[in-house]
């Protein structure tokens, strides 16, 4: 395998965008990656394009070559990956391989999904459709509630309290409210969280992740650059949490990571910052277990202990993550590549934390189905 | 209710599927007694639009005695992980639990 950098990163802010389309918005982010990157659209070879449910939100399909064509790269393969909210983390997995294995020298990147032009309960069900629709969706289950039930059972194995989750969202909004790019940008209290609107027992409003509009972009090069891609890998699990054996785990991420370490040679102690899919604040808890950051059990009360924060031990969403930087789903994955490398060129402004030379992101679909897990290096 | 029970390690499934996690592919329908316990459940205060109209109302992740696991509606009172359930009924494909009576 050939090594892989990362040239360029463009990204739109996260929010409510109701004058920007879809293309709008992936246009944005593909023509500030290039600039960034100083490549020419003549360089790029191919586009592979990550977006999870643009047929469903804004009725738009056959969204890569629309995309490109926006963008004006011609004849070029243009290829859209779908894993739920891990679809654009699946592209650059993709895009890596192809740029890794000697397939193309150039590739473009870009994760988009334009969420806020349906109603609450719209948004509900299409985010629905990324679980088992003959079984737990049909019996009324939302993500909100599988990842409540998640929760449940870790609190009912480990210990883990209300306080725990809330502390997640306390220290995502703290950072958050320093990216000028979040969708949220404001702090809040442990009181404001535990005294949210309950969506799904335990899960308050401030336990779930925004629904938002965005877009995001990363060009690949073969070649040693300043900001290497050390390792890269997906993996996958049963869609329904039903058939999972322990729902306090994640199988797919423990698969990813494990390979992920192996190809960068590196060991979860080695990894100095971290973008941690917290679609869900019990989602960042469990991801901290599984990525072998902290023991089992130990996620809640080691993030209630400030190891997670900006000045913290091991700095865990730093943007403020999906809960206050935003989750425009199919933009997510490529979003959390795009905010280790700013990180990592020293470029994250007030954020910016000291060591930040050896970056992951984990990149979640669905209640745990598919996983990728990246590592960075400068 | 009906399960579909591996002909080769005995697993148990509600939907038969194309491979048993033993690989194999061969099941027989068994009559399940329709008891379990929970393993975890959530009370529902927002929904998909399909549902909306049931609020608030609780889903559960049920163990039946067979080993089988399904996402079930739970009716009546509400339920804790580790309780008793037994089945209430089943319409469209969804099942419908509620707290042991016996």
């Amino acid at each position: 395998m050939r090594p892989v950098s990362i040239v360029g990163i463009g990204k739109t802010p996260f929010g409510v965008f109701p004058d920007k389309s879809i293309l709008d918005l992936a246009v944005e982010a593909g023509r500030k990656c290039l600039k960034d990157g100083g490549v020419e659209r003549s360089a790029v070879e191919a586009f592979y394009l990550g977006n999870f449910a643009g047929p469903s939100f804004v009725g738009q399909n056959h969204l890569a070559p629309y995309v490109a064509g926006g963008l004006g790269l011609r004849d070029v393969p243009a290829t859209r990956f779908e894993a739920a909210c891990a679809s654009s983390g699946s592209a650059f997995f993709h895009a890596w391989a192809a740029v890794a294995g000697g397939i193309y020298d150039r590739v473009l990147v870009v994760g988009v999904e334009k969420m806020t032009s349906q109603p609450g309960p719209r948004v509900t069900e299409i985010l629905a459709s990324a679980g088992d629709l003959g079984g737990e969706v049909k019996a009324g289950a939302t993500f909100p509630a599988m990842f409540a039930m998640i929760a449940q059972r870790h609190m009912h194995q480990f210990g883990t309290t209300r306080e725990h989750l809330a502390s997640v969202a306390v220290k995502n909004h703290a950072n958050g409210a320093k990216n000028p790019d979040a969708h949220l940008r404001k702090t809040i209290t442990l009181d404001q969280a535990l005294a949210g609107r309950m969506i799904a027992d335990p899960l308050t409003l401030y336990d779930c992740s925004l629904v938002s509009d965005g877009a995001a972009a990363v060009l690949l090069a073969a070649g040693e650059g300043l900001i290497r891609v050390l390792g890269v890998a997906q993996a996958s699990d049963r869609l329904a949490l039903a058939d999972k054996d322990d729902i306090t785990t994640f199988p797919a991420v423990r698969a990813a990571a494990c390979k992920a370490y192996a190809m960068a040679g590196v060991g979860s102690k080695e990894i100095e910052l971290a973008e941690l899919h917290d679609c869900f604040t019990i989602a960042e808890i469990i991801a901290l277990e599984d990525l072998g950051f902290v023991e089992r059990g130990e996620g809640g009360p080691a993030t209630a202990a400030g190891f997670t924060a900006l000045n913290g031990e091991k700095p865990i969403n730093t943007s403020g993550g999906l809960k206050s930087k935003g989750h425009p789903v199919g933009a997510t994955g490529v979003s959390q590549i795009c905010d280790l490398v700013l990180q990592m060129r020293r470029e994250a402004g007030e954020r910016q934390v000291a060591r930040s030379s050896v970056g992951l992101a984990q990149n979640l679909g669905g209640s745990g189905a598919t996983c990728v897990v990246t590592i960075l290096g400068r | 209710m009906k399960l579909f029970q591996c002909t080769e390690c005995g697993r148990a499934y509600v939907a038969a599927p194309a491979f048993c996690r033993c690989a194999r592919d061969k099941f027989a329908p068994v009559m399940a007694s329709g008891r379990g316990r929970v393993y975890s459940c959530t009370t529902l205060y927002a929904a998909a639009e399909a549902h909306e109209k049931d609020l608030p109302f609780q889903i559960a992740i049920i163990e039946l005695e067979e080993g089988a696991r399904l996402t079930a509606r739970i009716t009546g009172p509400a339920v804790a992980i580790g309780d008793a359930v037994e089945l209430a009924g089943e319409s469209d494909g969804v099942y419908r639990f509620r707290a042991a009576t016996t």
